[in-house]
């Protein structure tokens, strides 16, 4: 019986609980030794020893990771249920514009204005209150909230009508760029209310500890590790329970699904909120760890970037979004230091090589890779044939 | 249509699918002229026709992925399947069964049953499912019927052409519908496997009615039962096998070519 099917007999908690399936163990341990080694030699070893993780890299790390999550997020939709967003960059950046807000509101009067109630942006339009949207986000609860409610609630109308509707496939794909498009082209205009093209920056204080303090910095790194595990967890169990089939099944055969008797159409939309909400907050864990938000974060080619390191790193793999993205964007930070005008070329290039040699990505290809040299190392000496058709 | 609504008044259920005066066109061509379908509970039909005759159209219509222009579709005497989707259809009792084998893939057979197991289908409650004794011994039951327990942990993909027919009506099984509307079911199996086929679907007929469409004659004589031969979208011939196919009309359309 597979693993999968014994999982079933037994609950989807208890499979979480027991072992993560498809490496989960492995890099759940992964990813919290290297979090608590990467701490330890920030926190705990003194500056100008060989050991010594400098602040800036932790900051670094913390930012590949929330884009680790985010890239879980699109695997959990488009590796699991087919459904390719081109858009999801839109989601991240609404999460990132929250905690934004919730940090312009933390300067208070140490702004270069000194207005105690108006961000500097709008003190410069010469606004004289605070717009109603504003309201509340001072409050970093409420600002929580708004973080995965405004991702999570764009995602519910655009589904809604769009899955409804029964857009699928390259149609969906194109509409949700066209989503992040416009969504760029609103954020940019100055009377929107949320800085313009300047976007929010500047930023002091985060739940009243200084954003630059090396504390602070590390603290909001292990926050990112701990949001990363917390939705690796949650898209394991979504994955792993029978939802998690059922969106295969779509993936796999929507109509067969649709005569099977599932409302192909609600399950689209509960994992793509599940997946914006995560994205969101990816995104929020991301800004003060960037210490800016503006509209480029909406710019179609991010969240088209986002789908390559998954498809690089292998989806349908939850690892594998992981991998993907932490891999691609060390990569980017080091071409685009070492050759800046080559960056674009060996994305491309990565994007069409993964598509053509590595279609399954690289966490998909490695079992194959292993079978191979397995059967390699043991030809010759055993002749059984393997048994094809076993899953 | 004065009988049928009598019928529907006297309350004991007297047909498991009643279509009437249904049409419906596709940019001006007449898919279904005006068709007239009635299935008795607990009955096995076989609808033959040319290409083109409108068989999967009128699967279409009462699955509810199409829509008719004009007409009358009802369920159990009673449920009207115009204003249903195909989720909702599927779950009252009507499974279906598509011309090219279409089961999920990239899943074990036993995921692929599991998947079609009659229960709660709406996201929370798969999301939160935990399989029960009683269900898993309805997923044994059917692997039976189906002859594929020896392959429960393969993947759907990974299994052959014929093995792929039986597992999507052992599909169908599981969501355990007073209607089954299999379309080909024999295209493309061996003989042996045709044979076998035709032992499933009587088996299955004991207790269910069963709608077949089908092109293969030796099939349909081995199903034995009464046959609807539709052409252009409307009911050419019905009754026996031997009857319809001595039917001049009909050999003339179908038969004869």
């Amino acid at each position: 019986m597979t693993s999968q099917n014994k999982i079933t007999e037994k609950g989807p908690f208890f499979s979480l609980l027991s072992g993560l399936p498809g490496g989960g163990k492995a890099f759940m341990g992964i990813l919290l030794t290297a979090a608590c080694l990467t701490l330890a030699g920030n926190l705990l070893i003194p500056e100008g020893h060989a050991l010594h993780v400098p602040t800036y890299l932790v900051s670094l790390m913390g930012k590949y990771l929330c884009y680790a999550l985010l890239a879980l997020s699109v695997d959990l939709i488009w590796g699991y249920c087919g459904i390719l967003s081109l858009g999801h960059g839109a989601f991240f950046a609404l999460g990132g514009y929250a905690m934004g807000m919730y940090l312009m509101r933390q300067i208070g009067d140490r702004g270069v204005y000194g207005n105690a109630e108006l961000p500097d942006f709008m003190v410069f339009l010469n606004w004289q209150e605070l717009p109603w949207y504003w309201y509340g986000m001072d409050n970093a609860f409420v600002a929580a909230i708004m973080v995965m409610l405004v991702p999570g609630l764009l995602a519910f109308i655009f589904g809604w009508f769009a899955f409804r509707s029964r857009v699928t496939g390259v149609y969906f794909s194109i509409i949700t760029q066209a989503m992040t498009y416009a969504l760029l082209l609103a954020f940019f205009r100055n009377d929107m209310g949320f800085g313009g093209n300047n976007g929010l920056t500047d930023f002091k204080d985060i739940l009243g500890f200084d954003l630059r303090a090396d504390g602070t910095r590390a603290a909001l790194f292990a926050g990112s590790v701990i949001a990363l595990a917390i939705g690796y967890l949650i898209c394991a169990f979504v994955t792993q329970s029978k939802f998690g089939r059922v969106l295969v099944a779509i993936r796999d055969a929507e109509s067969r699904a649709r005569f099977t008797g599932y409302r192909v159409e609600y399950y689209k939309l509960a994992v793509f909120v599940i997946s914006a909400v995560l994205a969101g907050i990816a995104g929020a864990f991301y800004v003060p760890q960037v210490g800016i938000i503006n509209p480029s974060e909406f710019s179609p080619a991010n969240s088209i970037e986002v789908v390559i390191w998954v498809a690089i790193g292998g989806r349908g793999t939850l690892w594998g979004a992981v991998l993907g993205a932490v891999l691609v964007n060390w990569g980017k930070s080091y071409f685009t230091g070492a050759f800046p005008d080559l960056w674009l070329y060996m994305l491309g290039g990565l994007f069409v090589f993964s598509t053509l040699l590595l279609p399954k990505g690289i966490v998909g290809t490695a079992p194959d890779v292993k079978r191979w040299l397995q059967e390699k190392m043991s030809a010759g000496a055993d002749a059984g044939e393997p048994k094809k058709g076993e899953a | 249509m004065e009988a049928a609504t009598l019928q529907k008044r006297s309350g004991a259920v007297t047909s498991i699918l009643y279509l009437d005066g249904v049409s419906v066109s596709f940019d001006g061509f007449k898919a279904i002229n005006d068709l007239s379908l009635t299935v008795a509970p607990g009955e096995m039909r076989a609808i033959i026709g040319p290409n083109g005759a409108g068989k999967t159209t009128m699967m279409d219509i009462i699955t509810g992925k199409t829509r008719p222009d004009i007409g009358e579709v009802f369920f159990r005497d009673e449920i009207d399947l115009t204003q249903l989707d195909e989720a909702r259809i599927a779950n009252l009792g009507i499974g279906r069964k598509f011309q090219k084998p279409t089961v999920f893939e990239s899943q074990s057979v036993f995921d692929n049953l599991e998947l079609a197991l009659k229960c709660d289908k709406g996201p929370f409650a798969s999301l939160f499912y935990k399989m029960s004794e009683d269900h898993l011994a309805r997923i044994e039951e059917v692997l039976n019927i189906i002859r594929l327990e020896d392959r429960r942990d393969w993947l759907a993909g990974n299994l052959s052409h014929g093995q792929k027919q039986w597992l999507e009506i052992g599909m169908l099984l599981m969501q355990d519908p007073d209607l089954l509307l299999v379309d080909e079911p024999v295209a493309g199996m061996t003989d042996a496997e045709t044979v076998q086929t035709a032992d499933l679907l009587r088996e299955i007929a004991k207790t269910r009615s069963v709608v077949v469409v089908e092109h293969d004659m030796e099939f349909v004589r081995a199903l034995d039962c009464k046959v609807t031969v539709l052409h252009e979208g409307h009911v050419l011939a019905e009754g026996g096998l031997k009857t319809v196919s001595e039917n001049p009309e009909v050999i003339d359309v179908y038969l004869g070519r």
